[in-house]
């Protein structure tokens, strides 16, 4: 841990806990909550509402998360990963590719231009309160295009707050240490936020700003049996640190229906890849990782009509170098650089109480400067426009969208048509509902222009995704409820894009597959009081079973199981709260994953059961509170490979410590 | 509530124990000689997911897959480049992983691993207990290994990249194909010595090499690739005088079509086969521009079993799906096809 570092962070607490000593002598609320999956209530002013989402993801007791690990833990998805912390990972989601899910910031796209997938290990779940999930839906909310999940990252107005430092710190047995600073100020001239927000006059509004500041410092420093060296030897992980450090910084001004914002996240990685399992030398292999993102935005919320214009610029630089020669040169040193303007415009209006319309037009232009593409360079400006409507008779919600791409590679309109239908009774509600949707991806500029090998006469993959769900919740009060939703779903993609080897030695992307996807999904989350202690579980089943074949047409006798997939993945959460003490065990069954198409049972990945525990203690006085939490990761120890051949960390502990310090002064400007 | 929470627990317990893989070993290959006799097959596996493999084809023409791996429970490694066998040894060169499996070809049992290498891309057995392995990336060395205790004796530097090699006299001809860089050029390396006597040029990117009956050499050589520094070149093969060293014949082939890799010679040392358009032959004792098509197949690895020179030819349509071997007749008939394991890159026959 750098000295400068730590001086760094109390020179900027210091000031605010003597702010924080000045303020009333309120008591703060505890801050550590879990977090909290919502399944959605399909609330009728969205046209595509998300199927489920996360909240307080911010207030985690280990906020030191990526969002691959956060949600691998959760069971949301299969989560491919390299390696442990920091290490590349990657969202499978019911069987679909990596690119097929998309990943959104406050509505824009984030998915690699070149590439076309996000690495997870670039998400800190320490960014963000809220995440959206969209299984299939989303045409008309989320910019982005997506054939498998959507997801959208967001932080909470949370203008019920008042002004902050959060500190976080955690370190754990492998080495591995998160160090972050959060910084909350609300500026009004009203009397309350409420007020001032409310206020019609720009001048009497009311300013938001958070930065949040992370450093990680990684080693990676864990033994493991090498299987695939003869006799297993245990071997530590070696070339492996890195340092991870980012800043966010969401700033607004809210005033009347209308708000402006700003959103800034900047934040490099640094890594040293090590060598897969198998191999007996000294990886030299680096990944560097930079990126900077911002945009600024324009929101109308009205009583009947909501307008949100947002205008983006985001930049990546991703760096790969491996193997030095003689003279201590890379012999590999691939850099790519992105850049894209994004512009996105989204109205809705409700035109009658049953009826609501929707609107958005969007222009995005990407360059990529790579010299590995052969001209060194690589675009293509596509614009979109879509639109749908919401029609609710009664307890029944009617929506459809469509929206057309006009890109290089043209695509036909993707749409979406649902129905629902809510039965309410008491304290119980079932919503029924089923869902077709049609959905594109264009190809990245990876597949485009990459030399050798680039394909520039690749067509999108196209999907039809049909599902239906039944929701069910019972909810007695806040602290005792419990909701379900049952989905069964089925999809199929065509002109699925994949290298493959060419004649002329080198590989090249085509369309090449037909996959076929289908599965049953059950979450279930119940939330029980009984005297002092609260008691959150969550179980959530998931049967995936998603077979292709390398073919422009179907044939039963050539297909097969498509790779690291799991055909049954299985959650338990339970997380228990008593007074100031908070305990949680969770487990997670992944079954056998083949790894090659001929679907050998000899190389397929075991099933696992990763389990973990956790046990906390918070401690509130004053305008401060604390919590400190002991955290097991793999409990058991269990030996298993996310991607094969490469090495898993065993049991690891971490202690997390948290510390927020609160001001109830109100700061007038 | 209690007695849910701990029946909970301990059923994870119990199932988070470890499940060992319980595959049996399959016993294939003579009662006697084992896996010694036979074909071969060299499937090197996609990168990094350390799947690389060893089908075997015995007397009976029946493919057993993965038999390395059946026999020991365990990988062979990451990337199978070539395999050799020596006596009663086999040598797995894998090139990602860094090393070379030794084992025993009846039992097909591990034995030892020889390591020390960056890069080992083939090993060629050149006599009195001594083999030589091709290594390198870019500038390239071949290591001298001593088989008796698997230690490297000593570096002998080449050009970059070197790939293949054969033995003619005393001499060992080794194709330096410039790996990630550029080479044109083969060395030739006095055995007794292990010291470089002379450097041919020859066409861009020498590939492979074989030898006729009438002692000469020929070398394939597959071109540069658009992306490379100086932008394509041509496809090219090589006639040399193994008495004088010097190129007495060569053949320009198109440019943009396929890059070929392969050369192999018939067990007469008469016609000589190319991985140009399919597969085409020359005759040696003829003008080389003279190519004569074999067959279309699309050509991954191209090999001639040296007893009866049946011709076989393995097509890979990507690396996680099994390969495809074709067993011709040197008539062009179609004897045999086999599914054979990922990323197939050769045929070794003993």
């Amino acid at each position: 841990m750098d000295k400068s570092f730590i001086l760094c962070i109390l020179i900027c607490v210091f000031p605010w806990s003597v702010l924080a000593q000045a303020g009333n002598d309120s008591l703060v609320t505890n801050f550590t909550l879990p977090a909290v999956e919502v399944v959605s209530d399909r609330n009728i002013q969205t046209l595509s509402s998300e199927d489920f989402s996360l909240v307080k993801l911010n207030s985690l007791s280990n906020a030191s998360l990526d969002l691959g690990a956060f949600m691998e833990k959760r069971g949301l998805a299969t989560v491919l990963s390299n390696g442990p912390t920091g290490m590349a990972s990657a969202v499978r989601y019911r069987g679909l590719s990596s690119d097929h899910t998309s990943m959104n910031w406050y509505g824009i796209p984030i998915n690699s231009i070149s590439l076309g997938t996000t690495d997870m290990s670039l998400i800190p779940v320490f960014f963000f309160d809220n995440c959206s999930f969209y299984a299939s839906a989303g045409t008309q909310t989320l910019a982005g295009s997506n054939l498998g999940l959507a997801v959208n990252l967001a932080s909470s107005r949370a203008v019920d707050d008042d002004s902050y430092v959060r500190l976080i710190s955690s370190c754990s047995t492998m080495r591995n240490g998160f160090q972050g600073i959060e910084l909350r100020q609300i500026f009004h001239r009203n009397h309350s936020i409420l007020a001032a927000e409310n206020s019609k006059s720009f001048r009497n509004g009311v300013l938001i700003s958070t930065t949040k500041l992370f450093f990680q410092d990684i080693k990676n420093d864990f033994k493991y049996s090498d299987v695939y060296r003869p006799e297993s030897p245990v071997i530590r992980q070696i070339h492996n640190d890195g340092k991870n450090v980012g800043i966010n910084q969401d700033i607004s001004w809210h005033w009347g229906k209308n708000s402006i914002e700003g959103h800034l996240w900047v934040q490099e990685k640094w890594m040293q890849l090590p060598v897969s399992m198998g191999t007996y030398s000294v990886s030299t292999a680096l990944q560097r990782d930079q990126l900077m993102r911002s945009s600024l935005s324009f929101v109308h919320r009205g009583r009947v009509d909501s307008l949100r214009i947002v205008s983006a610029w985001l930049e990546d630089d991703l760096h790969y170098r491996d193997r030095r020669d003689e003279t201590g040169n890379y012999l590999i040193d691939s850099r790519i650089q992105s850049k894209v303007f994004f512009n996105n415009a989204n109205y809705q209006l409700r035109i009658h109480k049953n009826i609501q319309v929707q609107t958005s037009v969007a222009v995005v232009i990407p360059q990529v400067m790579t010299s590995n593409y052969l001209a060194g360079k690589g675009s293509g400006n596509w614009q979109q426009a879509g639109g749908g409507v919401l029609f609710t008779p009664g307890l029944n919600i009617f929506s459809i969208d469509a929206r057309k791409e006009f890109r290089a590679t043209s695509t036909s309109p993707s749409w979406t048509m649902s129905y629902q239908r809510k039965i309410e009774s008491g304290k119980v509600s079932v919503i029924p509902g089923v869902q077709i949707a049609k959905r594109f991806r264009a190809p990245d500029m990876n597949e485009l222009y990459w030399s050798p090998g680039g394909n520039l006469l690749l067509k999108p993959e196209s999907g039809l995704n049909y599902k239906t769900n039944i929701q069910f919740k019972w909810m007695k009060n806040a602290t005792q409820s419990l909701t379900a939703n049952l989905q069964i779903y089925y999809g199929e993609i065509s002109n699925w894009i994949q290298w493959i080897p060419s004649s002329s030695g080198y590989w090249s992307p085509v369309n090449y597959k037909i996959v076929r996807t289908k599965g049953v999904e059950l979450p279930v989350e119940c939330q029980f009081k009984a005297g002092k202690m609260l008691l959150d579980l969550l179980a959530r089943y998931q049967y995936t079973q998603t077979i292709g074949v390398n073919s422009d047409r179907w044939s039963d006798s050539l297909s097969f199981k498509m790779i690291y997939t799991p055909e049954h993945t299985a959650t338990f959460i339970c997380d228990v709260s008593y007074q100031r003490f908070n305990g949680g065990f969770s487990t997670r069954y992944t079954s056998s994953r083949f790894t090659d198409e001929s679907n050998s049972s000899l190389r397929s990945l075991d099933a696992y059961f990763l389990s973990g525990f956790s046990l906390g203690f918070a401690w509130n006085k004053s305008r401060m509170a604390v919590q400190s939490s002991v955290e097991v990761t793999n409990l058991f120890n269990v030996a298993y490979e996310s991607i094969r051949s490469f090495a898993m960390p065993g049991r690891v502990f971490q202690l997390n410590l948290q510390m927020k310090f609160l001001n109830n002064h109100k700061k007038s400007i | 509530m209690k007695k849910l929470v701990y029946l909970l627990i301990a059923t994870v317990i119990l199932v988070s124990c470890k499940k060992k893989n319980e595959e049996s070993v399959i016993v294939v290959g003579d009662p006697d000689t084992g896996f010694l006799h036979g074909a071969f097959v060299v499937n090197e596996g996609s990168f990094l997911n350390n799947n690389a493999s060893i089908s075997y084809i015995g007397s009976a023409d029946e493919i057993s897959n993965d038999i390395y791996l059946q026999s020991n429970g365990f990988e062979l490694g990451d990337v199978l480049q070539s395999f050799t066998v020596i006596n009663e040894q086999g040598y797995a060169v894998l090139n990602n992983s860094q090393r070379v499996e030794v084992m025993d070809m009846k039992t097909m049992r591990y034995q030892a691993s020889i390591s020390g290498l960056d890069y080992p891309r083939y090993l060629l057995n050149v006599g009195n207990g001594t083999a030589y392995i091709t290594n390198g990336s870019i500038s390239g060395d071949v290591k001298v290994i001593n088989l008796n205790d698997r230690s490297i004796v000593t570096s002998i530097a080449v050009g970059n990249g070197p790939e293949k090699m054969i033995i003619l006299g005393n001499y060992v001809y080794v194709c330096n194909s410039g790996g990630w860089d550029l080479d044109s050029t083969i060395s030739v390396i006095d055995i007794s010595t292990n010291l470089v006597s002379s450097v041919i040029t020859v066409g861009d990117r020498p590939m492979d090499i074989t030898s006729d009956h009438n002692g000469n050499i020929w070398v394939i050589c597959s071109g540069n690739e658009s992306w490379m520094t100086g932008g394509e070149t041509a496809p090219s093969c090589y006639k040399i005088s193994g008495v004088t060293n010097q190129v007495v014949d060569s053949v320009v082939f198109a440019l943009g079509g396929i890059k070929p890799k392969n050369v192999a010679i018939s067990p007469a040392g008469t016609t000589l086969y190319l991985d140009i358009d399919g597969v085409s032959t020359i005759d040696v004792d003829a003008n080389p521009n003279n190519t004569i098509n074999f067959t279309s197949a699309n050509v991954g690895s191209l090999d001639v079993n040296p007893t009866n020179g049946d011709l076989w030819i393995s097509s890979v349509s990507d690396f996680t799906t099994p390969s495809t071997v074709k067993q011709y007749s040197s008539s062009g008939v179609l004897k045999n096809t086999f599914l054979a394991g990922i990323g197939t890159n050769g045929v070794v026959f003993n």
